[in-house]
């Protein structure tokens, strides 16, 4: 990656909850180890595109609250302890976020600590480079939405889930509105546990696209924690 | 009265808070001045009102955690240290919506709670001396128990050093609220 210019880069001051900080870059560990995009962890949450994004964005205050916490646990099989601290840490932190464009322009976020705080080991856990185990910095870029990293778990043809997406179609199980983790577990238990969820969501968008796609579905409603809700299009009229 | 709905998990984590709460004698108001020491606002009161959406952030855990361990090291007794694991149930739970309910008899309860919950809810038993047996009675009847006097003894006489019950007289072991 070329350097980037002194001039292009910002300079910012964060004070944070530790906690808050903390469960957001574990989770990012979790998603990245699991080869999700920001994208489709947002979809499996049933919140807009960006959410993800958003929240793994130093500066900016987008959030995951206990309920999204929970839900995250989820999707990837987690226990509490995988994201939350298993000591109690200092109220806050002040961080200082240096931004620039990277490759692509696209913006790279480098995270310290404040010389003034001490004592903390959060960042060792949170280093990306694996050559600087006890580097105190966290280097966050930000995602493209449409970027599919590389995954083990098993990623299913679109037509094979396109196939089993039509047989839920025909079937009942979209006669009542289901959130997108409802179908992933749906996929799950037929493709198995490992089953990545990147196929299924571009047949759902195909689904739900009315000017590209067939809108079999339709995901206009929300549930009462703001999850996106797909249901077949012509039972619709019945809720 | 419109009911609340919150999660499922706000739910657990709130009536889990509390009960460590009562069992660590702190109030509901000593708690909610940690917070913001200069504020009358009882943050822990409209978090445990059935009437208020309010729940609690891991933010708030985190403070919480640290101000029961304090508390837990200086009573000398039991767990020291609390993390904001203690708060949540073992793993997750599905996304459900419950009306917001707190525990009138919680099931965890050992006599410290049990005593400071019934004199959170001003509970009339106090309004005449008691001795320790006829509190302890009561309160194996109100939590379904099968305690000893001896459990209270100790118990009751925090309720006096900490001025939240009475005593008749040294020789008249019977108590009120204060």
């Amino acid at each position: 990656m070329a350097q980037p210019k002194r001039n292009q880069k910002t300079h910012s001051k964060i004070t944070i909850s530790t906690v808050e900080f903390y469960k957001i870059y574990m989770v990012m560990f979790h998603r990245l180890a699991s080869g999700y995009s920001a994208y489709e962890q947002s979809f499996l949450l049933g919140k807009t595109d960006l959410f993800v994004r958003d929240v793994e964005n130093p500066l900016k205050s987008k959030r995951y609250n206990i309920d999204d916490a929970n839900y995250i646990l989820l999707i990837y099989n987690l226990s509490w302890k995988d994201i939350i601290p298993a000591e109690a840490l200092q109220d806050n932190y002040q961080l200082e976020v240096t931004s620039y464009p990277g490759d692509k322009r696209i913006p790279v976020y480098e995270i310290r600590k404040s010389a003034k705080e001490s004592g903390s080991v959060l960042f060792r856990n949170f280093t990306l480079d694996k050559n600087e185990e006890k580097s105190e910095i966290l280097i966050v870029t930000e995602e493209d939405k449409h970027v599919e990293p590389a995954t083990q778990l098993f990623l299913s043809t679109y037509d094979d889930v396109k196939i089993y997406i039509d047989k839920l179609l025909i079937g009942i199980f979209f006669t009542e509105p289901k959130r997108a983790l409802d179908i992933f577990k749906q996929c799950q238990l037929k493709f198995g546990i490992t089953f990545h969820p990147r196929n299924m969501i571009k047949v759902l968008n195909f689904y739900t696209n009315k000017k590209s796609g067939v809108p079999k579905l339709d995901k206009e409603r929300r549930d009462e924690f703001g999850r996106m809700l797909f249901v077949n299009s012509s039972s619709m009229h019945l809720h | 009265m419109a009911k609340i709905s919150i999660s499922e998990l706000h739910n657990y984590i709130i009536n889990t808070v509390r009960v460590i709460r009562l069992e660590l004698d702190i109030t509901q108001l000593a708690l909610s001045k940690k917070f913001d020491s200069l504020s009358d606002t009882n943050l822990i009161g409209l978090v445990e009102s059935e009437k208020t959406p309010t729940t609690y952030n891991d933010s708030h855990l985190n403070i919480i955690a640290k101000i029961f361990s304090e508390k837990a090291k200086q009573l000398g007794k039991g767990k020291s240290e609390y993390i904001i694991l203690d708060f949540y149930p073992s793993g997750p739970l599905s996304e459900i919506s419950v009306e917001k309910t707190i525990d009138s008899i919680p099931k965890n309860l050992q006599a410290t709670g049990t005593l400071n919950l019934l004199l959170e809810n001003k509970d009339p038993l106090f309004n005449e001396w008691r001795t320790v047996k006829e509190i302890t009675d009561y309160c194996n009847e109100f939590a379904g128990k099968e305690w000893k006097t001896t459990d209270f003894t100790s118990v009751v006489a925090r309720a006096e050093a900490t001025q939240k019950l009475q005593r008749l007289g040294e020789n008249e072991p019977k108590y009120k609220k204060a």
